[in-house]
């Protein structure tokens, strides 16, 4: 009987003991969930006090795997506007809002973030704050609860008023060249002189960010009275042919340039192939991406082979290339 | 011209051509860049929009272009052609300042365009095309290079955009070191809608990149956009997870997603030829042992002969 008291309290004792360390393991282990992310940047299009309709992007990375339901992002005093989502990598749908000087991208259906994965959101419609002075952004990122997973400070972003804001809108271009604007060819139906060629070079340089695409069409190369017209090699450049007929008329190309962006010729100009230019203008070359500082080169080969049945005469075409920016 | 040419047909594609030789190339180049503003313009239905293109002859010789609208036709993956008539919608309040000019080499000139933009006008994105055109002069054959300008017009306001999505070309199996799929957007709603894409790739062996970023795009009502997936293990043998994102607004406050994922296991067909390997090599090393084992069975008889002499 003596004992029970003394058991009670050691049991007692034991508890809170266990009780402690396992506070001290959650306190550890809430500790060690939050991490800090890296390589946190924070980008302005245009740093002007009051400045609106002004586009915040925030990235960073990863540092701890987590649900990620909510990112936040500090912003200076006095930012204002009607925020609305611009672009977003690495996490899914959401919702964005403005409040307390923090925006807040919320995830719609959060999954699991691995450790190291690169995050961006941009933002736009934003009015920013009328005080002028040095400002960091601290991005966090939580869970549902919320509780922190990771969080970070990015460089500071000055706002100025008496500082002079240079705005650069660079247009989109597409240049064309043309080497070979009209040319001329003779040929006779003789063994000798029975074809004749005549290449034109097209450059091609854009900053469009999908690229281009260069259609092309004739109006066959024909003549009057009596009509006739000389057979196009093939009926467009989605066909190729691996030997110039007796007769004929059609070209082969070679495309260069720096690569890289998708640039690419019509499956039937192919390994030297020659195709005919088509009634109505079907794509010779395409590309996905902006060309760069090195211009797309295509050299058409233009060709023209005779026999005897092709009648005498002066025979006319008009080839139209067509460079158009995809959207 | 048979006669003089001893009978034989002859085909000239221009006589003038003939006279000096077989092939002639009469006209300078032509060389022309037009510049157009990179974003859609804000525009309200029943108000009018002013923008401007830039016209330049990048060339060394001088050239007399047309401007021209044009109706475009948009095709997947952001191609697009121009149509021979402008588009039905705005054509009679399109207005171009001036319509056709003359460039001295290395000049550009701006031209005016102002749209009526039709009152009644649904919230969506709306293409104009304009097309500059060189006046070419010259003998029989004409090759004229057109370029294209792409103006886009954001009319503002709810819009219904809805986007699916589904890999192309992703085999659960790659018989390769590296993988190249597609993830196909397709917008099915009725607004252009833009989208952004992420994805990434988890597993055994590391994966070259693990994470691909798409630049956003417009996206039409109907049309489709593939997203190059490419990667690549260095090992030629892998397990991998891809899983794809597409982020794509609903509203300016809300964005919409489509999510793909799939399993792909990835072997380089060198690495089938490793089992035969491996059963050769036991092969060959039973048939040494063995070989090993007979050879003193043989020579025992020689050493014990050796002393005898």
């Amino acid at each position: 009987m003596g004992t029970r008291p003394m058991g009670r309290r050691r049991a007692r004792l034991v508890a809170a003991g266990v009780l402690a360390v396992l506070a001290v393991f959650a306190l550890e282990a809430s500790q060690a969930f939050a991490g800090t992310l890296a390589n946190v940047s924070w980008s302005v299009n245009n740093s002007q006090t009051g400045k609106t309709a002004v586009t915040y992007a925030f990235s960073c990375k990863t540092a701890t795997a987590g649900t990620i339901k909510y990112v936040t992002m500090t912003v200076p005093s006095g930012t204002a506007g009607t925020v609305a989502v611009g672009t977003v990598y690495g996490l899914g749908a959401g919702t964005v809002a403005l409040a307390s000087n923090t925006i807040t991208y919320t995830v719609t259906s959060p999954v699991a973030v691995a450790a190291n994965i690169p995050i961006y959101l941009s933002f736009t419609g934003l009015t920013n704050t009328s005080t002028a002075g040095s400002n960091t952004s601290t991005v966090t990122t939580q869970t549902s609860v919320p509780a922190t997973i990771d969080s970070g400070t990015s460089q500071s972003v000055t706002f100025g008023s008496s500082s002079t804001t240079a705005t650069v809108t660079v247009a989109q271009t597409l240049s064309f060249t043309n080497d070979t604007p009209s040319f001329s060819l003779a040929v006779d139906p003789t063994g000798t002189a029975n074809g004749s060629s005549q290449a034109v070079t097209l450059t091609i340089q854009t900053n469009a960010a999908s690229g281009y695409t260069l259609a092309a069409s004739d109006t066959g190369l024909s003549r009057t009275s009596p009509a006739y017209t000389i057979p196009a090699v093939s009926v467009g450049p989605g066909t190729g042919v691996g030997t110039f007929p007796a007769s004929g008329w059609g070209a082969s190309a070679t495309l260069s340039g720096s690569g890289g962006h998708g640039a690419a010729m019509a499956s039937g100009l192919s390994g030297g192939q020659f195709v005919g230019y088509p009634g109505s203008a079907a794509t010779f070359l395409s590309a996905t991406g902006p060309t760069g500082a090195t211009a797309d080169t295509l050299v058409l080969t233009d060709q023209v082979k005779v026999d005897y049945g092709v009648p005498a005469g002066n025979y006319s075409d008009t080839i139209t290339y067509v460079a158009t920016p995809s959207y | 011209m048979r006669t003089a040419f001893g009978g034989l047909l002859f085909v000239a594609l221009l006589a003038a051509a003939c006279l000096g030789g077989p092939v002639s190339a009469w006209a300078a180049s032509s060389d022309l860049a037009v510049s157009y503003p990179p974003d859609p313009i804000p525009v309200k239905p029943g108000a009018q929009t002013t923008f401007t293109l830039r016209v330049a002859d990048v060339g060394k010789d001088p050239l007399s272009v047309t401007i021209s609208a044009r109706q475009v036709k948009l095709s997947a993956n952001g191609q697009t052609q121009f149509m021979d008539a402008p588009d039905a919608v705005f054509a009679g309040g399109t207005h171009i300042s001036p319509e056709q000019m003359r460039l001295k080499a290395r000049q550009a000139r701006e031209v005016t365009i102002t749209v009526d933009v039709p009152a009644g006008l649904r919230p969506n994105d709306y293409f104009l095309g304009f097309l500059v055109s060189p006046v070419v002069t010259g003998p029989a054959l004409r090759a004229v290079n057109q370029v294209g300008a792409l103006v886009v017009l954001d009319v503002a306001g709810a819009r219904e955009t809805n986007l699916a999505a589904s890999y192309v070309d992703l085999p659960s199996v790659v018989w390769s070191s590296s993988v190249s799929a597609y993830a196909r957007a397709r917008n099915t709603g009725v607004s252009t809608l833009q989208f952004a894409s992420t994805t990434l790739v988890t597993g055994r062996v590391a994966p070259r990149p693990a994470s691909i970023w798409e630049k956003p795009h417009l996206l039409p009502s109907g049309l489709t956009w593939d997203v190059p997936i490419h990667w690549s293990s260095w090992l030629g043998l892998g397990w991998y997870k891809v899983r794809t994102t597409l982020v794509y607004n609903v509203t300016p406050q809300r964005t919409g997603q489509v999510v793909l994922s799939r399993t792909v296991v990835v072997i380089y067909p060198a690495w089938l030829a490793l089992p035969a390997l491996i059963v050769a090599l036991v092969g060959f090393l039973v048939w040494r042992r063995g070989r090993k084992r007979r050879r003193p069975a043989r020579r025992r008889p020689k050493a014990a002969a050796a002393p005898t002499l």
